[in-house]
């Protein structure tokens, strides 16, 4: 084996084991023949082999991609609506409100947008939902530029917060062209994904609500929670493990053992969301919206049957 | 559209398969007879007088979006040299989508030779 092929052969570990299995050799042969007469592979074929086993792992990770769009898209598309009514609900003292009440259309406009965003989503309306989307994300981008220019430099937003506040709505942006690009459909059941949206923005407010006022939650409410969430997960591993889900299970595990600790926090620290590292972030809401839809699809496929669009790509 | 297309994408994709011009040429590499991947990517880049270098990673992605819409498929496999070879054929459905793609691109490039003739300073009619 000379060393040009050697190396190869590492490259490929890129590749799944059973894509490497059926193609390793033939590409191997491929790959010697452009290279021939050198000893390192050259960066084009290195980066096209790159790309390739990203293509190859994305295509059969497509579900996990598109309930994490939804959960992302949810959790931030109720965001504002929940957080404005939670501004006319409590958060303000009515002197104050009166000198917010003025922008309620903007402020209201605002909030619809994502909202819209996330309801044309799970309708299948995939082109609408990356325009208001694109919309919502430069709104966004305008008023932190704004904000920027306003205050300076070195006296204004923490270039840190800047960059995490917008990852979450350029991922979703992200995975929405790639939807609409690669014909995703959004995730069974609609119903339960349409409920979740009122609900979200509900859950919103109330995160708002927690640690004002001496608002807290029962201890007993908590391991509740906590308990709730362990058996979960454990009957999920069970069925996944039933049926051979080996890479499903590396999913699902890590998944669950995050959310069920961001639940637990919240449980047991009420204003969690709030007080978090970077107050507001959808991130953990969208992780336990993950989990639940992950759940919700694998029984939809159980009882309803596999439909086109839930049929992972396989090459090879 | 909000991806950039060629004239293959957006010609073919009104006749039901959509293929890029990376596709066209591989389809078209394959017309005659069946081909291994090195050989394709050879004969790719002598039909553009190498204009078009197809990466090896790049060609297998091609030959899966392909193979999975019938267009291709494997043929056989043979070892050369110690090295693992495996042929692909166009497929009937493979033939018939290269003739309509091929005919659209030929009226299209007729069209266009008409209408150049027509500018002034080419030669023709003002």
């Amino acid at each position: 084996m000379t060393a040009l092929e050697r190396r190869y052969r590492r490259l490929l570990w890129l590749l799944p084991v059973d894509e490497r299995r059926a193609r390793g050799d033939e590409l191997v042969g491929v790959l010697t023949d452009v290279d021939a007469g050198r000893s390192w592979p050259s960066p084009g074929e290195a980066w096209a082999v790159l790309l390739l086993a990203l293509r190859v792992r994305g295509a059969r990770s497509r579900t996990l991609l598109i309930l994490t769009l939804t959960a992302l898209l949810v959790a931030f598309g109720t965001q504002l609506a929940g957080g404005l009514i939670d501004t006319y609900t409590g958060a303000m003292l009515p002197a104050d409100l009166a000198m917010v009440r003025a922008r309620l259309p903007i402020d209201l406009a605002v909030a619809l947008v994502p909202l819209a965003a996330a309801v044309a989503w799970i309708l299948g309306a995939v082109r609408i939902a990356t325009g208001l989307h694109a919309v919502s994300l430069l709104t966004f981008g305008i008023v932190i530029g704004y904000e920027l220019l306003r205050t300076g430099p070195g006296s204004g937003l923490d270039p840190l917060w800047v960059v995490q506040a917008l990852s979450v709505p350029v991922v979703i942006l992200v995975l929405l062209l790639a939807a609409w690009r690669l014909g995703w459909a959004p995730p069974r059941p609609r119903v339960m994904w349409l409920l979740l949206v009122p609900v979200c923005v509900a859950a919103w407010k109330g995160v708002g609500v927690w640690g004002r006022h001496g608002v807290t939650h029962s201890q007993l409410g908590s391991r509740i929670g906590i308990a709730g969430t362990v058996l979960a997960g454990a009957a999920i591993a069970v069925w996944l493990a039933r049926h051979h889900h080996r890479s499903a299970i590396a999913w699902a595990g890590p998944a669950g053992a995050v959310s069920g600790y961001l639940l637990a926090l919240v449980l047991q620290l009420p204003n969690w969301f709030w007080f978090a590292p970077h107050g507001g972030d959808p991130v953990p809401f969208a992780l336990t919206l993950l989990a639940l839809g992950a759940l919700a699809h694998l029984l939809a496929r159980r009882l309803f049957g596999e439909r086109d669009g839930d049929r992972e790509v396989r090459t090879g | 559209m909000l991806f950039p297309t060629t004239i293959f994408s957006d010609a073919i994709y009104s006749g039901g398969v959509d293929l890029s011009e990376q596709a066209f040429l591989i389809l078209s590499a394959l017309a005659d007879r069946p081909r291994h991947g090195y050989a394709l990517i050879t004969e790719v880049s002598a039909m553009t007088d190498g204009r078009v270098r197809l990466r090896a990673g790049t060609l297998y992605g091609a030959l899966d979006r392909l193979a999975g819409q019938g267009l291709v498929a494997p043929d056989r496999e043979e070892v050369e040299n110690g090295r693992l070879r495996r042929y692909y054929a166009l497929t009937d459905a493979g033939a018939e989508a290269l003739r309509t793609q091929s005919e659209r691109m030929v009226a299209a490039a007729q069209q266009a030779t008409e209408r150049l003739a027509l500018r002034p300073h080419l030669g023709g009619a003002a």
